[in-house]
């Protein structure tokens, strides 16, 4: 029985010396019972440089400032430039010929509903520093690489 | 299916199963299930090459169809009618009873529902007196409520760019860039009374914890007069210190939509 204590007594040692994080979290150093400072609300990126879509229909990211944009029943401030009949005057791009047709795959004069909501797909970007590097290839690269190695 | 092909019904079903149907005895499962003569009464030339069902090819019938007619054989004569299969492929949806072709817009209802027997007006025919069971529930009063000193109404939830926690999203750039930290949302006349601008650092306490966040008065979400919403998928601001333990006392359901919270600056 002694024998017994004494090895759970070393199993258990061994197990607090695993317990120490091995993966990376997202928490940081703070402990799980302490409050972390919160960090500050970052500027809109708004360079208005477009970036690569790692897919062909991935939805872009938005290059510029959103904050305080209309988008209900009444207003779309982002279609007053963004819609056809507007971008010859605003020079932005155009929303892609999707965003006109219906589920049926039908092309609308105007845009779909189903598309009016731009925000539930696209985004504007914050100006901060990423927690963790990200590893993610894009599948050109990785064609790229293959065709290296062959 | 190609599967069920590897067993006999003795290897799968038990004897009270055989015994009451002597004709499965000894057979194969999948003779039993698909090639029974039902299952497999539709053939290819039935299939519309809009869609892709590329089983059908392999066994030689149109097993999507056989399936689905046998599944609403259960259902048609009795109020649960649906309309026969290749109707679908036309058509989204269509409410039920489908009788005759035609979908029942109004259920229950004399005029729309064909089941309804004439004179009746509304016949819930689901039920020997025709009548609806209508529950009624007395009412459960919210296990905390905002008093005068924890005088705001918390809400936690979702942000769609970190759905089921930010564990795997918030490491993806476009997603933390998008909504990077969790935020205190709040009505700006909330945060006028309180003091507080958008993005001062502040406490979000109730009588069980507390966290520190940031006010957001601009933000996607806008609550009404009286009630913050903070999201959970942030591993470093972990707004469940705040929320209840209290679940429904019959469904076990969580309560963590609403508790009392005061907010001051950090």
């Amino acid at each position: 029985m002694r024998n017994f204590i004494a090895v759970f007594a070393v199993l258990g040692l061994v197990t607090f010396a695993v317990a120490e994080p091995q993966i990376a979290t997202l928490r940081g150093d703070t402990d799980l019972t302490d409050s972390a400072d919160a960090p500050r609300i970052q500027k809109e990126v708004n360079d208005d440089q477009r970036t690569d879509r790692d897919y062909p229909m991935a939805a872009p990211s938005i290059p510029h400032k959103i904050e305080g944009y209309q988008i209900d029943l009444s207003a779309n401030k982002c279609l007053s430039c963004h819609n056809r009949q507007r971008v010859e005057e605003s020079q932005a791009t155009m929303i892609s010929v999707t965003h006109f047709m219906n589920r049926d795959g039908n092309f609308l004069a105007d845009v779909s509903p189903n598309r009016y909501f731009c925000t539930q797909c696209h985004s504007s970007q914050q100006d901060v520093k990423l927690l963790i590097d990200n590893e993610f290839i894009t599948m050109d690269e990785l064609l790229n690489r293959t065709a290296e190695n062959h | 299916m190609e599967f069920s092909k590897r067993f006999q019904t003795e290897d799968v079903w038990p004897t009270e199963i055989l015994d009451a149907n002597p004709d499965y005895k000894g057979r194969n499962l999948f003779d039993v299930l698909f090639r029974n003569g039902n299952v497999d009464r539709f053939g290819l030339a039935d299939m519309d090459k809009a869609y892709a069902n590329h089983e059908a090819e392999d066994f030689g019938f149109y097993v999507q169809k056989g399936l689905f007619e046998e599944y609403a054989a259960f259902g048609r004569g009795h109020g649960h009618d649906l309309a026969p299969f290749d109707r679908y492929h036309e058509e989204h949806g269509l409410r039920w009873p489908v009788v005759n072709g035609k979908e029942t817009q109004w259920r229950f209802r004399e005029g729309y529902d064909p089941y309804v027997e004439p004179g009746r007006g509304l016949q819930f025919y689901g039920k020997p007196d025709g009548r609806a069971i209508i529950f009624a529930l007395p009412y459960e009063p919210p296990a905390e409520s905002p008093d005068q000193e924890f005088d705001l109404w918390l809400c936690t939830g979702r942000v769609l760019e970190h759905w089921h926690s930010g564990s795997m999203t918030q490491r993806v750039p476009e997603l933390y860039k998008a909504v990077p930290d969790a935020l205190c949302y709040m009505h700006p006349e909330d945060a006028r009374e309180r003091g507080l601008r958008r993005g001062d650092e502040i406490s979000v306490t109730s009588r069980r914890g507390k966290i520190r966040t940031r006010v957001e008065t601009r933000g996607r979400n806008k609550p009404p007069k009286g009630l913050v919403f903070v999201p959970w998928f942030d591993a470093s601001q972990l707004i469940n210190k705040c929320t209840l333990d209290a679940i429904d006392p019959i469904s076990k359901q969580t309560d963590y939509k609403k508790c009392a919270v005061k907010v001051s600056k950090a």
